[in-house]
């Protein structure tokens, strides 16, 4: 018969060896989410702030957005570069202080002219013809008529290249 | 008697494990960094440009393809109203039945709504695909909606204006351009 393990011994067995923490799963979970997170990686930043009264239109159309000055034309606002340069009446759609038959919009043609001689500015300092882009993100449910001042004010500070920011979906 | 093995074939070859740590602190960092700036809605562009009125970039003047004489007379034309679409071309409207209008009758010029007040695209479409199988050289159509037509109306009709699936004589369909230089013009009053 075997002697019974002495009381040192007894401890040294209950002891277990403190096991490595596995990381090759983790580093597995790890690897799918930064795929993932590469693919949807986006190196152009646009703020899209989807609300009741900014809601953009839908589009199939595969191109890109571009780093450009941005307008936001909401059902309560017009917006240039991030700051509100008009009120909108979201029941009437008409411009706040404006005119109904008047087609520019002075304050937003103040601001549109102040970055379009800003970015002539960056353009000649980098040897490159100004392009005049802008990128327009509008509620989809506003009528042509104040789509149409955006236009026109936008044409007239010289940017005559209109892009319009979409959801994009599939065909 | 055979001998006893020798203590290298006893001993088992520990696996030398990987030190992960590093690399799990990179991962640590990126993650956090790529969920910042991840966008998970896709967001797309519509080109359009403004009327020749307006200053217009050269840029976009010449990616489109060089302009043929008819392309340059055509002015095809989209007006957008309440009612439907018109369609218009050497400055006059066109019949959009696609079939001759019987004697003492006139043209059917508009693509009605459809019964439940929806605008009939498809009907838009069929007629814009008539019109660019008659003038192939043209890729520019000029929209000219009414001032309460909403936008998310125009930015479908410049989606569907793009392009088209056309039927071989194989019977495959490939895509093809139809209009791809939608230029909004001013309102109708």
């Amino acid at each position: 018969m075997a002697f019974a393990a002495t009381k040192r011994k007894r401890i040294q067995l209950k002891k277990k060896p403190i096991e490595q923490l596995r990381l090759t799963s983790l580093i597995d979970l790890m690897t799918v989410i930064l795929i993932f997170l590469l693919q949807t990686y986006s190196a152009v930043e646009f703020q899209v702030n989807p609300s009741e009264m900014l809601h953009l239109p839908e589009s199939v159309n595969t191109k890109q957005p571009l780093e450009s000055v941005q307008m936001i034309v909401a059902a309560n606002a017009i917006v240039v570069q991030g700051k509100v340069v008009a009120e909108v009446d979201s029941a009437t759609y008409e411009i706040k202080g404006v005119e109904p038959t008047e087609l520019v919009i002075p304050n937003v043609d103040k601001m549109l002219r102040k970055e379009a001689e800003m970015g002539k500015a960056i353009a000649a300092r980098q040897n490159r013809e100004f392009t005049g882009q802008i990128t327009i993100q509008a509620h989809k449910t506003i009528p042509y008529k104040l789509l149409v001042k955006a236009l026109v004010t936008a044409g007239k500070a010289e940017f005559g290249e209109i892009k319009f920011l979409a959801y994009k979906i599939e065909e | 008697m055979a001998g006893r093995p020798s203590q290298r074939m006893r001993s088992k070859t520990q696996i030398q494990e990987i030190n992960l740590l590093p690399i799990m602190n990179v991962f640590c960092i990126l993650i956090p960094f790529l969920l910042l700036t991840a966008s998970f809605v896709q967001l797309t562009i519509v080109d359009t440009s403004l009327p020749a009125s307006t200053k217009s970039n050269p840029t976009v003047e010449s990616s489109s393809p060089t302009p043929t004489p008819e392309e340059k007379h055509l002015n095809l034309t989209v007006m957008i109203t309440a009612q439907g679409f018109s369609v218009a071309g050497y400055g006059g409207v066109l019949n959009v039945s696609g079939e001759q209008a019987e004697e003492g009758q006139k043209p059917k010029t508009i693509i009605e709504k459809m019964p439940n007040g929806e605008f009939d695209f498809d009907k838009l479409v069929e007629v814009m695909v008539r019109i660019k199988e008659a003038y192939p050289g043209q890729f520019s159509v000029i929209l000219l909606p009414e001032q309460t037509i909403q936008y998310d109306v125009i930015i479908k009709i410049m989606d569907l204006a793009r392009k088209y699936k056309k039927k071989k004589p194989n019977g495959e369909e490939e895509d093809e351009l139809l209009f791809p230089n939608p230029i909004l013009a001013g309102t109708l009053l």
